[in-house]
């Protein structure tokens, strides 16, 4: 709790200072509602933004569970040869530059209506850096525990399960942090195209509100998906911290 | 004169060009219009205003500006971003209880134009069939119509996904129907090669003026001779438009690619129905009723999409000539 009173304090001077600005220029709530509008019509549509979490969560941590396991097995795959690695990483690449917005509707297409787009539009944007991560942090292993397992005579699974995998768990750890957020706003925008509008997501509570000028529906849609994020985050961080509290120094200190 | 001062007035001078440049002429009024869609018949009486030159008769310089599915054009309206903007009656009300004084000049359609598309051998007879079918539609969520169906027919039993601007999830039958304007959509699938047919949303009894030319309160209390000439070029914009749609559809066409010059003069033939039904007078074009907005404005409340019944209907649209 410590640790957490400067963003606390942070966060309430930001606020203060936005309702201050909202009472004194009166912008209209359709451009800028306070945060007591915005969080009184959170309170007000409370059910709505919960079914809307529940739905966008659930696509979420899916799209982010599927990209840690693509994500962390082809970082595992491209480290086993050069020609892979060179051949295979530059196109990788090309998933960080997709942009997500623009193939929304074609996975529409592909995968359909409903969950699949959805999960797909989040794995999508979630899993290079978990790729990238992961095959930097196997590539870095320190080489006089490369020497040892020549020496120990490993194989190269061995190498790979016992020795890269396990050095690489401090870049992997944070190649997830960074798909977790990534996982909810491709979530979001696969929403916009592929989700129910009778079973409404967090993306679609979005289009809704901003097509009837609902600013303040709107902002608290977007702080309901920041939940989403969080919580993922706050997951991956406290896995890490398990793996990594007792060997590594950024488990150590957090 | 010193090298300095020479430099000095080169760059006054040159600071005097582009201030006269950007100036313009000084009896002219330069007018932005934030449409909601890209450029297309529905929009075709502008367009026509301007091609004549009736807004520059009226010493306006327009500017109308493209727009899309998420376009605010509401909001960039009431901020005074733009001075006039494209959007729905139902947005004039809705933002009206967010505090956006935003007021109706000029409805486009006397009935509203929306569609729900079919395929012609689809089972569905009705727009009721279709709505307590099992099928799966496309539509643009958060549209009042939807809530108003579901009042009137007592919810629905389709699936609605979201309508994304294109016709592909239509086409290759990922939706069984899909939302639009009759002088869109459904010209554009049947010039594909796909027989359609549309349920009409007007007719079922929920007819709003779908598309209106709206103005911030602000902007019309401090303009009203700019409004009510920008309005007037407009309403003989349409008229033109009405008479001789091929003849501005090759200009509108070229500013969206995506719909050609037979798809357009199809659509404007198609809407001439309802943007100027029989006995309506090219002069009483794009006129409004308080009891249309009346009807509207009880609709919107009955199905919850307004919280109250605005008490200030009269407010809301001005008939300007």
């Amino acid at each position: 709790m410590r640790a957490l009173w400067p963003t606390l304090v942070l966060a309430a001077l930001l606020f203060a200072g936005w309702e201050a600005a909202v009472w004194l220029f009166e912008p209209g709530d359709y451009v800028l509602p306070a945060p007591s509008t915005v969080t009184s019509e959170a309170w007000r549509s409370k059910g709505l933004l919960f079914a809307a979490l529940a739905r966008t969560s659930l696509a979420a941590t899916l799209g982010f569970l599927i990209a840690a396991l693509v994500g962390i097995s082809a970082g595992a795959l491209l480290s086993l040869s050069s020609f892979l690695r060179r051949g295979l990483y530059p196109l990788a690449t090309l998933l960080q530059m997709v942009p997500i917005i623009a193939i929304a509707p074609v996975l529409v297409i592909w995968c359909g209506y409903g969950l699949p787009t959805v999960v797909a539009a989040a794995a999508i944007v979630a899993v290079f850096p978990v790729l990238a991560n992961t095959l930097d942090g196997i590539r870095s292993t320190d080489h006089r525990l490369h020497e040892l397992f020549t020496v120990l005579r490993a194989t190269r699974a061995q190498r790979l399960l016992r020795l890269e995998l396990p050095a690489a768990r401090p870049q992997i750890i944070t190649g997830l942090r960074i798909a977790a957020g990534l996982a909810v706003i491709g979530c979001v925008v696969g929403e916009f195209v592929g989700s129910f509008v009778s079973d409404p997501p967090i993306g679609t509570v979005i289009q809704t509100a901003m097509r009837e000028g609902r600013t303040a529906l709107v902002l608290a849609a977007v702080a309901t998906s920041c939940c989403a994020g969080f919580a993922l985050f706050a997951a991956v961080s406290l896995v890490g911290h398990f793996m990594l509290r007792r060997w590594h120094e950024s488990g150590m200190r957090s | 004169m010193s090298p300095m001062r020479s430099f000095q007035s080169a760059v006054l001078s040159l600071l005097a060009i582009l201030l006269a440049a950007c100036s313009g002429d000084s009896d002219t009024t330069r007018v932005r219009v934030q449409l909601n869609w890209a450029a297309e018949p529905e929009f075709g009486g502008f367009y026509a205003a301007l091609e004549e030159g009736l807004f520059a008769a009226a010493k306006q310089e327009v500017q109308l500006i493209g727009g899309g599915l998420t376009t605010p054009s509401a909001q960039m309206c009431a901020r005074g971003d733009v001075e006039f903007a494209i959007v729905s009656a139902e947005q004039v009300l809705t933002f009206a209880e967010q505090g956006a004084d935003l007021v109706a000049l000029f409805a486009t359609f006397q009935h509203s134009p929306f569609v729900l598309v079919v395929r012609e051998e689809s089972p569905w007879k009705s727009l009721e069939e279709l709505w307590k079918s099992n099928a799966r539609a496309a539509v643009e969520p958060g549209l009042p119509w939807i809530a108003e169906l579901d009042r009137k027919l007592g919810g629905h039993t389709l699936t609605l996904v979201p309508y994304s601007m294109q016709l592909a999830p239509f086409t290759t039958g990922a939706v069984d129907a899909m939302q639009g304007f009759i002088s869109s959509e459904p010209v554009q699938l049947r010039l594909q090669g796909l027989a359609v047919r549309c349920f009409s949303l007007g007719e079922s009894g929920y007819d709003p003026y779908a598309q209106v030319l709206v103005t911030s309160r602000k902007f019309l209390d401090q303009n009203q001779e700019t409004v009510t000439a920008f309005v007037n070029a407009a309403r003989r914009g349409w008229a033109s438009y009405n008479a001789q749609a091929p003849r501005f559809n090759p200009v509108i066409s070229k500013l969206n690619p995506a719909m050609d010059c037979k798809a357009m003069d199809i659509a404007a033939e198609i809407q001439l129905a309802i943007v100027q039904p029989a006995g309506l007078a090219d002069d009483a074009l794009g006129t409004m009723t308080l009891e249309r907005w009346q009807t509207l404005a009880q609709q919107m409340h009955a199905s919850s999409k307004l919280k109250r019944m605005p008490t200030d209907l009269e407010r809301r649209f001005v008939n300007l000539r």
